[in-house]
């Protein structure tokens, strides 16, 4: 039994150490912190694998580790070779110089394969055995093979020990003793040392050469050697290798009896090997040279079953004895199982193993859950993780780099993981912190999920190909690229050739574009002629040709015209090439679209332009003052010429009282700011001064420093002038407006005040601020205010005249009556500027009137009372004495009846009057019959004057709404008008008749007629047609006003139409629905 | 004559009218009581109980409507029609206001005064 916790302590992180038996607890043993190979964890991988490989394996393997060869072996191998407890002992340490030449393959095998790397393979090599005190010869075939370090050269030697034989003592004994043997099978001219038995192997005999020739000295009895030798041996005769003679072991091999392979021709009973082995027979048999394979394939068809067989053969002519060729020797030994087994081996974890860590790609292996790093190559320890071996082996990946833990890097491992699926990436970024710290890489990584049996993932191999460098420089170049791309594309520079011959021109896709086509465009030298501007064609372009020609220089500007008509400028330069003979054969050139660069130069050129037009003097002057450029404005501005005043100081212009200016304007101008519209003075060259405006801007530089400044200086003399004439009237304007006793104000165009005369301020006791604080509000009368305000904004809407009568508060508290009219001042596209308002004190005239009516008003009642017992009285006598007989007193008491009610009516007129002027005339509406009211009129004036006809015509039926009372009093004043001023008083006629909604009632006359200009006037109030024939005509003039005035309180309209000395005809009209709105 | 049964009392400052009217009213046969002050006229109206009272609006010191209005709130006297004159314009509708049954404006004519006194009777006939 191991001993379980000294094989724990050792071999838990080291699974390769894990097994062996004897020999792997022996290992396990051993302390290697003071050797040269170091504790195992600093193992190369590949001797880790190795070992583990040798401990586990059944077959006799040894191990030779570096050049002091540290040796590692297996049970298999201790019991095969008999170890003593010595030899066992040597497990793990380095045998160098133990070891000897007679020592199992011999050291200078060992050291040969380390050197070369090339394998050895020792057929049937002698080893003797040491068993209970007696030495066995045993023979083993022993295959030597290197196994490769980190750096992938040979760090050590693998010996495989197969199939021992049974001794052939019988062979051997054919061979002389002394003879000498060669045992490198593939390096023939490198000599090895006799084994230990001084006895050669058989091979090594037969390969001689010499051993053969000795055989046809004793042809029966080589022929009974052959037919016992441990090896599988057949001779072949003549050239259609006819089998003379096979062995058991070589019958064995190829799985025939005797009878059916003797004498039998070799390829008719063994077809299978004839594509493998004729040439190499034929050759032997041609030449007679030596044939040696090792680990030949042959197909062989054994049992039934073709399989592919391995030997190690060797072929010999046999000679008859005047020298000639008369047949074959082969001497067959199958390694079959052993080349399988090396295989079988290459197909293992070793091999896979080796793979990882050989491999040029950095890759790695993570074992389990915990992603454990089990194996990783030099190639990513070094590049990528910049760890050392030990500081990785064991731990998880995670722990060792935490970093990855926060990229992508810990999902997708966990993906692998979960679903055994392969992830792949390619230019994917990785953070590694190595040794020397943080990195970036740019890696194409693959994730392969490696199996257990049970299909559960056991590890995750990883390969990080790290292309940062690959990556980095495709970056930089695509930057250059683009670059590279950018600057051609910037100077859009147009290429191309034109054979002078043919005229044929090959050009670049820009030149197509510049005319104005597609790149792909092919044009002709033709087709571009065409679109060159005519202008320019045989000015510009043709001349530039012909100089070409003579000086092999082209060179040119011109216009070309694109099919959407634009213009575009080119610039064209080439040169000619001739032949030998001097003959122009081709221009090469280069075209570029200079229209921005001609828009550039125009616009500066323009600027010159406007510089040297300008009516305004624009100067310029550097930092000190000097006077730099001066325009031909400012020599007509100050008198100097720009000869006489460049370079001199700008102070040569400023007026001594103003010195100081200048050192403000540069200090502004230092700091970039301009100076705007700053109005001075300044000297002309007669000493006379100028008002001017000054726009200064500083100039800057390229670098934007600033150099100086540019002055704009305009003359503003005119407009100074303008200004104090402006100035003068205003004053004038206010003092005339202060003179007045009349309230003036002015107000902008959306009606707020900004100005008051003094009379105003007289007037309010309020100053302007207070008069702009709603003062003026407040000092119209709370009676006027809505009406004040409504129609003042009114006016202010339509731009009407504002006219008003309304009271407003003197400084003492009285209210005052004043006439208000504000007209708006409009400039010349009728555009108002502003209001103007007058304000007139119409307080008395406003009392007068008042007082006037109020007369009127008590008058009328106070006449009442006499009328009314005149007439009372006038009645009753009438009543008393109207059948006494006496005519003379009734006809007198009527006519004064009469006169009173003549009296009366105008009694009631001026009442009337007076009602409508207070506002307080009343009306009493009701739906009357008009045609009804008519008639009742007609009749009644009819009865008071018996005389007159009046005719009633175009009755209609309506019902309008009215005031009965006040419709037939405009009726009476009508007909009576009519009467009055038609001296026949006939034909007077009453009609009426609707229209769409009015009713129309008009009066006609044949009487005097009215003029046109009178007819505007007679509806007024005291109007009285004028002439000396109308002033015979009594009345006040007061009628027509009352009956107009009735009319339009009914929303009616009153006219007449009229010529003189054609009679009249008056109208109104009332609406049809007037009771709508009432 | 059968007017003669009615008694009217008349009442107005300006004495020409008063007599004007009683004239007018005497002519069509009806009693008449001049009156030129409004003075105890309820007494007197109590006193006389006349079936009409014709009345000026304004009577030099005194105004008409308010006589008419203690008139009519004078349950013994209230119910005798009162018949209103006046020169002022709009002086009907504060007469009838204060509780006058007629108003005629001055000056009138003789048939206006007959035919408001006929129909201010017409209640009292029945």
């Amino acid at each position: 039994m191991p001993d379980l916790n000294e094989a724990t302590q050792l071999s838990l992180p080291y699974p390769f150490l894990s097994a062996g038996g004897k020999m792997g607890k022996l290992l396990r043993s051993k302390n290697f912190s003071a050797t040269d190979i170091g504790t195992p964890d600093q193992w190369p991988q590949s001797l880790r694998t190795t070992i583990g490989i040798v401990l586990n394996s059944g077959v006799p393997m040894m191990l030779f580790w570096q050049k002091e060869l540290f040796f590692f072996t297996n049970d298999a191998c201790s019991s095969c070779l008999k170890f003593s407890n010595e030899d066992a002992d040597m497990q793990g340490l380095p045998v160098i110089d133990v070891l000897t030449e007679n020592w199992l393959p011999g050291k200078s095998t060992i050291k040969q394969v380390l050197a070369t790397g090339q394998s050895i393979t020792l057929t049937n090599h002698l080893i003797p055995i040491v068993q209970n005190g007696v030495i066995e010869n045993t023979y083993f075939t022993l295959s030597c093979s290197a196994v490769n370090d980190e750096s992938q050269r040979p760090g050590g030697v693998l010996v495989i020990f197969m199939a021992a034989v049974e001794k052939a003592a019988g062979l051997i004994t054919l061979l002389p003793a002394n003879y000498p043997s060669e045992s490198d099978i593939k390096s023939p001219g490198i000599k090895l040392p006799q084994s230990a038995t001084t006895f050669p192997t058989v091979n090594e005999s037969i390969r001689s050469g010499v051993f053969i020739d000795g055989l046809g000295e004793s042809e029966k009895k080589f022929r009974n050697t052959v037919l016992q030798a441990p090896v599988g041996i057949m001779l072949l005769r003549g050239s259609t290798f006819i089998i003379e003679t096979a062995n058991k072991i070589f019958l064995d091999v190829i799985g025939k009896t005797e009878a059916a392979f003797i004498g039998m021709a070799l390829f008719d009973i063994l077809p299978e090997v004839k594509e493998n082995v004729e040439a190499v027979l034929i050759n032997i048999f041609t030449t007679g040279e030596l044939f040696n394979a090792t680990e030949f394939p042959v197909p062989l068809k054994r049992f039934g079953i073709t399989s592919l067989c391995y030997f190690n053969f060797s072929c010999q002519v046999l000679k008859e004895d005047d020298g000639a060729f008369s047949g074959i020797i082969v001497i067959a030994y199958e390694v079959t199982d052993m080349v399988n087994a090396k295989y079988s081996l290459a197909e293992s974890e070793k091999y896979f193993r080796d793979m990882v860590m050989q491999s040029p790609v950095p890759m790695a292996i993570l074992r389990g859950k915990e992603y454990l790093i089990e194996i990783a190559n030099t190639e990513i320890l070094t590049s990528i993780w910049r760890k050392e071996n030990y500081e990785v082996l064991g731990k998880g990946i995670f722990t060792v780099f935490p970093e990855l833990k926060e990229q992508k890097y810990s999902k997708l491992l966990k993906e692998v993981y979960n679903s055994g699926k392969l992830i792949r990436e390619n230019e994917s970024v990785v953070y590694v912190k190595g040794n020397d710290g943080m990195k970036k890489f740019y890696i194409d990584f693959e994730y392969a999920p490696l199996f257990k049996t049970d299909g559960s993932v056991s590890a995750i191999m990883v390969t990080a190909n790290n292309i940062t460098a690959i990556v980095e420089t495709r970056q930089r170049l695509e930057l250059e690229e683009k670059r590279l791309r950018l600057a051609t594309e910037g100077t859009r520079l147009a290429t191309w050739d034109l054979n002078l011959q043919t005229n044929e021109i090959i050009h670049s896709g820009r030149l197509a574009e510049i005319f104005g086509h597609d790149a792909a465009v092919k044009l002709s030298h033709v087709a571009m002629r065409i679109q060159v501007h005519p202008d320019d064609l045989h000015e510009v372009v043709q001349k530039a040709f012909e100089e070409a020609m003579a000086t092999s220089i082209y060179n040119y500007e011109a216009r070309v015209v694109w099919h959407d008509t634009t213009i575009h400028w080119i610039k064209t330069q080439g040169k000619v090439l001739y032949s030998n003979a001097n003959i122009p054969l081709r221009l090469l050139g280069t075209t570029v679209d200079i229209t921005q660069n001609k828009a550039d130069e125009w616009e500066i050129a323009r600027l010159a332009a406007i510089v040297l037009c300008s009516k305004d003097a624009i100067i310029s002057e550097n930092m000190e003052g000097i006077i730099t450029s001066w325009n031909e404005a400012a020599e007509r501005m100050f008198g100097y010429g720009a000869d006489e005043i460049v370079g001199r100081s700008i102070t040569t212009i400023i007026p001594p009282d103003r010195s100081g200016e200048e050192a403000e304007i540069l200090e502004q101008i230092e700091r970039g700011l301009p100076v705007y519209s700053f109005e001075t003075r300044r000297i002309k060259k007669d000493g006379s001064l100028l008002d001017i405006s000054l726009t200064i801007s500083p100039v800057k530089d390229v670098k934007g420093t600033i150099t100086g400044a540019s002055k704009i200086a305009r003359d503003i003399t005119k407009q100074k002038q303008i200004e104090i004439q402006i100035i003068a009237s205003e004053e004038r304007f206010r003092l005339l407006a202060n003179s007045m006793a009349q309230l003036i104000w002015t107000a902008d165009s959306s009606g707020n005040f900004n100005y008051y005369n003094q009379a105003v301020y007289n007037y309010s006791g309020m100053n302007f601020e207070q008069l702009q604080n709603e003062g003026w509000l407040h000092m119209v009368h709370p009676d006027d205010r809505k009406e004040n305000f409504s129609k003042w904004k009114q006016s202010i809407n339509t731009g009407e005249d504002f006219i008003l009568e309304h009271r407003f508060k003197r400084y003492d508290g009285e209210y005052r009556w004043q006439l208000s009219r504000a007209l708006p001042q409009k400039d010349s596209n009728g555009i108002i500027q502003m209001w103007v308002g007058t304000s007139t004190d119409i307080h008395e005239i406003k009392e007068n009137e008042e007082l006037k009516d109020f007369f009127i008003s008590m008058a009328s009642h106070e006449l009442k009372t006499p009328v009314t017992s005149i007439k009372g009285y006038v009645q009753i006598l009438m009543t008393m004495y109207e059948d006494k007989g006496d005519d003379f007193l009734y006809n007198s008491l009527e006519k004064v009846n009469k006169q009173i009610i003549n009296l009366t009516t105008l009694i009631v007129d001026l009442l009337d009057l007076s009602k409508i002027k207070s506002g307080s005339l009343q009306l009493n509406k009701e739906y009357v019959d008009i045609n009804e009211l008519i008639t009742e009129i007609v009749k009644e004036i009819q009865h008071t004057q018996p005389d007159c006809v009046i005719e009633f015509t175009g009755k209609v039926n309506a019902l309008v709404f009215i005031d009965a009372g006040r419709i037939g009093q405009v009726l009476i004043n009508l007909l009576t008008n009519a009467i009055k001023y038609s001296p026949n008083c006939k034909q007077i006629k009453v009609s009426s008749r609707i229209t769409k909604n009015e009713l129309i009632v008009s009066v006609t006359d044949a009487g005097i007629g009215i003029s046109k200009t009178d007819q505007q006037k007679i509806f007024q109030r005291f109007y009285r047609v004028s002439g000396k024939d109308e002033k015979t005509f009594p009345g006040f003039g007061i009628g027509l006003f009352i009956a107009s005035q009735i009319i339009e309180r009914h929303n009616g309209k009153m006219g007449v139409e009229s010529e003189p000395g054609k009679g009249a005809v008056f109208y109104f009209s009332l609406p049809l629905n007037n009771y709508k709105n009432e | 004559m059968v007017n003669e049964q009615y008694h009217i009392l008349v009442i107005d400052d300006n004495e020409d009218i008063l007599f004007m009217i009683k004239a007018m009213l005497e002519m069509k046969g009806y009693k008449v009581t001049p009156k030129n002050h409004p003075e105890n006229i309820e007494l007197v109206i109590e006193t006389i109980m006349p079936d009409i009272i014709l009345m000026d609006m304004l009577l030099s010191g005194a105004d008409g409507r308010e006589v008419c209005k203690k008139i009519k709130t004078n349950a013994v006297i209230s119910k005798i029609p009162v018949i209103m004159i006046s020169a002022l314009p709009d002086a009907g509708d504060s007469c009838m206001a204060a509780g006058a049954n007629y108003f005629l404006g001055k000056p009138f004519e003789i048939n206006d005064i007959f035919k408001t006194v006929a129909t201010a009777l017409v209640p009292v006939m029945i």
